[in-house]
């Protein structure tokens, strides 16, 4: 069934979190905000404020203490962990930081390892896989350790393993933190054709050019 | 989906794993295989011996009951023997007649071989004979019997000292419970003429599924044959020999349990620390699985599944390689049945152990692990 034209591809409803049981730790309450589909949405603020953890809430790795998380207009914030693990694994690509590679496989099997909590075949997905690689110009052969490639190849790389599985949303914690410009335009290039194609991407980043370049932007403030 | 890919896909996961987490991989396989090793060539050494003295004991005729009869005893016939053969502890049951002397029927003046009578079962193999033909009556003798008169095995005819002649058609292989009718020579018996009375014979030789069956089947022979004059029956049994049996099997068992145990403890308590240790330093690697969207099922069913299949690699070189030590050291190697056992044993216990360490793993939370440095 294809969600209403008007209806967010998430939605955050007065969602509260905390790290920890003290006063002292993280928090913050009553927090709302909507990205849609077909866009790029920036959430951008000081260090500290909140970005990443709100983009882990909203990719279901944490749990939220109040509130709702709507995927689609169904609530998911209340599933059970398998069934959370199910939709990250389905509907959601990442590209952390660091690109997280897994630095003991090669490059394809980095790309391809979603397909596993899935319930996919590797093998079925080595053509797009090299598809990807040759679109984000990964100058490297795909049997190669992500050890032995530079920090923007692997960070194109983590790219590749997000977009693999067609998600339906990308979540993005500074994907171009460490790039050089060059890497950067290519990955946001990357990022801007799957939205094209319907997606919705949520980055967070510190960089205003990739804040301008978002359609949207969630400016958050230090508690 | 199918539970096929999805399986298929974790073992080959795990192989992966195995392939590449080399040290782990090195590790794992030798504190295994050392196990494995130990408990082959120490409690696997006392197996081995114990089933030498039990195969020992054995022959001697543990599960052997002797019944003999004084001339014609009634109830001590063919229908007895038939009895016997369907009841569920016995194995074979065999009857022997009165013993007639032959000579190799191209020297009769040669050494004399005792020939029976003999019915039942021998050796798995139905005593029968189709009636006799012109060439004469069939003989079946073993090896030694066919030595005793200067025949070569399973060939060759007999004259007995009242004139019958006899044409030897099988080679018998005689069984351990047996052995003490050797040189075994035998006429296997006629099938009986319907209506005709059972034929007697002289000694019974039951053989019982089991040492602990020899008493059982003991009271039930006696039942059988209360009829017959007490003084011209004897019944010899191995009660004595099986209750050794049991005496030696259950002390070096015994003493081979707490090492088993003890080693067995070790493999599982080393496997289930190198896993924890394995997962503490990938910490960020499980992490990074959890956030893409690995389930905690799958991530503990990847972790068992590499220590299932390293234990079971380890578990299997350990045990070759002590049995091939044993084997050169000619020192007695275990049963087979025994090392199966600890390779099975040694790779379920390291899988098992390693499931503890596995779950901690699949709990904690991602977005904490991805940030391990």
């Amino acid at each position: 069934m294809t969600p209403a034209a008007e209806t967010p591809l998430l939605h955050a409803r007065n969602i509260g979190f905390r790290y920890g049981r003290r006063e002292s730790d993280y928090r913050f309450d009553d927090w709302t905000a909507s990205f849609p589909r077909g866009a790029v949405t920036a959430l951008t603020g000081p260090s500290g404020c909140g970005k990443s953890t709100r983009l882990y809430l909203l990719a279901l790795m944490l749990r939220i203490s109040s509130g709702s998380i709507e995927l689609d207009g169904e609530r998911v914030d209340d599933l059970p962990d398998g069934a959370r693990a199910a939709l990250r694994a389905n509907r959601f690509g990442f590209i952390f930081q660091d690109a997280a590679l897994d630095t003991s496989r090669t490059v394809l099997d980095n790309v391809v390892e979603t397909a596993l909590y899935r319930g996919e075949r590797k093998r079925d997905l080595h053509t797009r896989a090299r598809e990807l690689l040759d679109e984000l110009g990964v100058a490297v052969p795909a049997d190669r350790k992500p050890g032995e490639v530079s920090g923007g190849q692997a960070q194109r790389i983590a790219t590749c393993r997000a977009l693999i599985g067609r998600p339906d949303v990308i979540v993005a914690d500074e994907p171009t933190g460490n790039l050089d410009p060059a890497s950067a335009q290519v990955l946001l290039g990357a990022l801007r054709r799957h939205t094209d194609q319907g997606a919705g991407v949520i980055i967070v980043t510190h960089d205003p050019g990739v804040a301008a370049w978002a359609d949207h932007r969630i400016e958050l403030s230090a508690s | 989906m199918s539970a096929r890919t999805v399986i298929l896909g974790l073992v080959r996961e795990a192989l992966a794993a195995i392939r590449t987490q080399h040290a782990v991989t090195a590790v794992t396989v030798l504190l295994l295989a050392a196990s494995s090793f130990t408990v082959v060539t120490t409690a696997g050494r006392a197996a081995a011996s114990q089933a030498a003295v039990l195969s020992t004991i054995d022959a001697r005729g543990t599960r052997t009951i002797l019944v003999q009869a004084k001339g014609a005893v009634e109830g001590v016939d063919e229908q007895f023997l038939a009895t016997l053969a369907r009841v569920a502890d016995v194995e074979a049951a065999t009857g022997f007649g009165p013993v007639t002397d032959v000579t190799a029927a191209a020297n009769p003046d040669g050494p004399r071989l005792g020939v029976r009578q003999a019915y039942g079962v021998i050796g798995g193999r139905l005593l029968t004979q189709p009636e006799p033909g012109p060439a004469g009556v069939l003989l079946w003798t073993s090896p030694a019997a066919s030595r005793v008169v200067g025949l070569p095995p399973g060939a060759g005819s007999v004259r007995a000292v009242d004139g019958g002649e006899y044409l030897i058609s099988r080679s018998l292989e005689v069984p351990d419970y047996l052995s003490g009718f050797e040189p075994l020579a035998v006429i296997p018996a006629t099938p009986r003429e319907p209506g005709a009375a059972p034929r007697p014979v002289s000694t019974v030789v039951v053989l019982t599924r089991s040492p602990e069956s020899v008493g059982v089947v003991t009271t039930l022979i006696t039942r059988l044959l209360r009829e017959a004059p007490p003084d011209q029956l004897t019944i010899q049994t191995s009660e004595g020999l099986a209750a050794l049996r049991k005496a030696v099997g259950g002390e070096i068992t015994r003493s081979s349990r707490g090492l088993i145990l003890g080693v067995l403890g070790a493999a599982a308590l080393t496997s289930a620390l190198t896993v924890f240790g394995y997962t503490m330093l990938r910490r960020k690697d499980f992490g990074r699985r959890r956030a893409l969207g690995a389930t905690r099922m799958t991530i503990v069913l990847l972790i068992a599944l590499q220590v299932m299949l390293t234990a079971a690699f380890a578990a299997a070189l350990g045990v070759g390689v002590a049995l091939a030590y044993q084997a050169l050291r000619h020192q007695p190697v275990p049963p087979a049945g025994f090392s199966a056992a600890v390779a099975i044993a040694i790779t379920a216990l390291a899988t098992l152990a390693a499931v503890l360490p596995a779950t901690l793993t699949a709990r904690r939370d991602p977005v904490r692990e991805l940030r391990v440095p």
